[in-house]
């Protein structure tokens, strides 16, 4: 691409808006807090003539604040997620619902032949949003997590009490690490849109490793925790070990292929519908779930993510459960229903499915024996994405058709909601480590007594999960399961019960287990809220103030009860029936 | 000119070197160079296929990636000169605090 065709033609730049937006943002949060009054001399002898330039000097009051980052950034990623809402919103008139970009900058139409790099549709601009309103969340979040308090409130001459010190510091170094935090989080927003967007496995790969590599820093961002560098070092270790196994299986597919769009007459879907896949192929593709299913925390990669999130802060943790988890099943739904759909007598699906199973069972007995809600938390999520891993199973095993596009929704539909209950979830437990506990289940006790809504909140995020209706929860479940059930079922054969159960698809059980296993979830769940609502508190001082971090709370909940049934329920089914479509056409 | 296949065959013999070290070594440093090991592994499949296929992609995914292993080890040194200054150590073995 060069400059040339950016500005000649506004296409590029209209229907890349949400990145564009993201782009200038992180380049605003690097000059903004840096102005001040430096200015230079002009290096001619005999003349004092100087001239400012802005970046550097003592910094100006209001652009040094402390609390202008994390503006900057919520109000980025803010015009991103409306912008990619109103794309859909609004006529395709405006040119940005729907189109493709090529390697060489062009903006062209999906269905004209040619190499395309990037596809905007209504799947990416879904996830957009998914990503933008996760990471936006988290970051309102974070305002009491991480204080930002500006300079003239804070005695700048050391205390003689050392806990007061030790908070001066605190608050000193706080405000400093501002920006890094906001500027982390809007580069993990552009590497998740990227992986959205992008129809070449190399750039995907880029965007992903973009967000990653911004995720491995937020988990280890407060260093000065035992916890957070061990954490860090544990999940960058692992996620770079699998990251660098997928990038091998993406380069074994360019030696099979010598191209690595998906899309296209050249690409790597026509050749595999083609030709089908040799060993090299399969050996390349298997190495990227691999990397994916590390991403999405599936079974044999999941044992860094418990780690992880117990070491994170509790909005990270939420981001890296919710968001981060969403671009690992937008890669492996890019790879394995975009390439490998055509071939529908694959044997990958019978792979999946039992990684699908072993995953959400083994997630939900180890959530079953843990004590530690965050970590409880990190299992439910790694059960969750066995429920998830069932679906692309089921999809893989039917074909393409109108019951995989059913269950296509209802990932997308499951993807969207769990953003308000299991990031909420998670936004709790950091306002409780706001006067550092959190960890154990004790310090829940007696939470309804102390904190109301919060308890209420909480035990509708709790619910949630578990998958009660009238909750969102339910109603993604309840799609999941039956679409599954109701596209196996329909082909059944045979005249005796007996019969009509042995005719019936390995998928079926599948979606039995799904049952089983919420059931099996539904007793963690409920531990934690009989806890809050029963036992007495050890300690009656009201939870901190943390008003930022309520409103996010709030606004998780709201979600999780509105996205449950009524309207925005029907607007967001339909936006993930759009997004569906455009994922299999 | 040297074959393509054989490029790659010196790549996949890295990647393997790369893999054992990764899940032998305890040291955090060599098992990052052991995935640097395996990241160039990829470069030289990359450049394989370029030479194979007389396309221009794989030279570009190269360079790309050469840039991708850079920013790896600097997040990676970041992180383990914060657990240095915390523990003393950056042996893979000694990071036992989190369990259960």
């Amino acid at each position: 691409m060069n400059l040339g065709t950016l500005f000649s033609g506004p296409d590029m730049a209209t229907i890349l808006m949400p990145e564009w937006i993201l782009l200038l943002g992180i380049v605003a949060m690097i000059l903004v807090p840096n102005l001040g009054n430096a200015t230079f001399r002009l290096p001619i002898p005999g003349t004092s003539i100087r001239i400012p330039y802005l970046i550097g000097g003592k910094r100006f009051s209001v652009t040094g604040d402390p609390r202008v980052p994390a503006a900057i950034a919520a109000f980025t990623l803010f015009a991103s997620f409306i912008t990619a809402l109103l794309s859909q919103i609004l006529d395709s008139g405006v040119g940005m619902a729907e189109a493709c970009v090529t390697m060489n900058g062009l903006v062209q139409d999906c269905t004209s032949d040619g190499t395309h790099i990037l596809r905007v549709d209504a799947f990416s601009r879904l996830m957009e949003m998914i990503f933008t309103g996760a990471l936006l969340l988290a970051l309102i979040a974070n305002w009491d997590r991480l204080p930002a308090t500006p300079h003239h409130r804070i005695p700048l001459k050391p205390e003689e009490d050392e806990i007061k010190e030790t908070r001066r510091l605190f608050r000193l170094l706080n405000n400093r690490r501002q920006v890094d935090f906001a500027l982390l989080v809007l580069m993990v927003a552009l590497g998740m849109c990227t992986v959205a967007l992008s129809t070449n496995l190399f750039i995907l790969f880029v965007g992903l490793e973009l967000a990653s590599m911004a995720s491995y820093v937020l988990i280890a961002f407060n260093k000065e925790t035992q916890a957070g560098p061990e954490a860090g070092v544990k999940y960058f270790i692992v996620g770079s070990v699998a990251s660098a196994i997928g990038l091998y299986g993406i380069s074994m597919l360019y030696i099979w292929n010598g191209d690595l769009a998906i899309y296209g007459s050249g690409g790597l879907a026509a050749k595999w519908a083609a030709e089908g896949p040799n060993g090299l192929a399969t050996i390349g593709l298997g190495m990227m779930l691999v990397a994916f299913g590390f991403k999405v925390s599936a079974v044999p990669f999941h044992f860094a993510a418990p780690d992880a999130y117990s070491g994170a802060s509790g909005p990270v943790a939420g981001v890296l459960a919710t968001a981060s988890k969403a671009m690992g099943f937008v890669a492996l739904m890019r790879v394995l229903i975009g390439i490998t759909l055509a071939d529908d007598g694959s044997d990958w699906t019978i792979l999946i499915g039992a990684i699908a199973a072993i995953t959400m069972t083994w997630g939900n007995i180890a959530a079953l024996g843990s004590r530690n809600p965050k970590r409880m938390l990190a299992y439910s999520s790694v059960a969750h994405a066995g429920y998830i891993l069932a679906g692309i199973a089921a999809i893989g095993a039917l074909g393409p058709g109108d019951g995989s596009q059913l269950i296509a929704t209802a990932i997308m539909f499951h993807l969207a909601v769990l953003v308000t209950f299991k990031l909420g979830a998670f936004l709790v437990i950091a306002l409780l480590e706001c006067e550092g506990r959190g960890y154990e289940l004790e310090h829940y006790h007696g939470l309804a007594r102390r904190d109301p809504l919060i308890a209420i909140s909480m035990l509708i995020f709790m619910l949630a999960l578990a998958g009660v209706p009238p909750l969102a929860g339910f109603l993604s479940k309840l799609m999941m399961v039956s679409g599954i059930i109701s596209s196996t079922v329909g082909d059944v054969s045979g005249s005796s019960l007996s019969e009509a159960m042995g005719s019936l698809s390995w998928v079926f059980w599948l979606a039995i287990l799904i049952f089983i296993n919420s059931a099996i979830s539904l007793f963690y769940y409920l531990r934690i809220c009989v806890v809050m609502f029963y036992d007495e508190p050890d300690r009656n001082l009201r939870l901190s103030r943390a008003p930022m971090l309520r409103i996010a709370i709030m606004l998780c909940t709201m979600g999780a009860v509105v996205f449950g049934f009524g309207v925005l329920a029907d607007v967001l089914a339909s936006a993930a029936a759009d997004a569906a479509t455009a994922l299999f056409s | 000119m040297i074959e393509p296949s054989w490029i790659a065959g010196l790549g996949a013999f890295l990647f393997c070197i790369g893999l054992v070290g990764v899940f032998t070594r305890k040291n955090a440093i060599i098992v990052l160079m052991c995935i640097e090991i395996m990241l160039n592994a990829v470069n030289l499949n990359f450049v394989a296929g370029a030479a194979h296929y007389e396309n221009i992609d794989g030279w570009v995914y190269t360079s790309i990636a050469i840039a991708i292993a850079a920013a790896e080890v600097a997040v990676g040194l970041a992180i383990f000169l914060a657990l240095y200054s915390q523990r003393g150590t950056i042996s893979l073995d000694e990071v036992t605090l989190l369990k259960h």
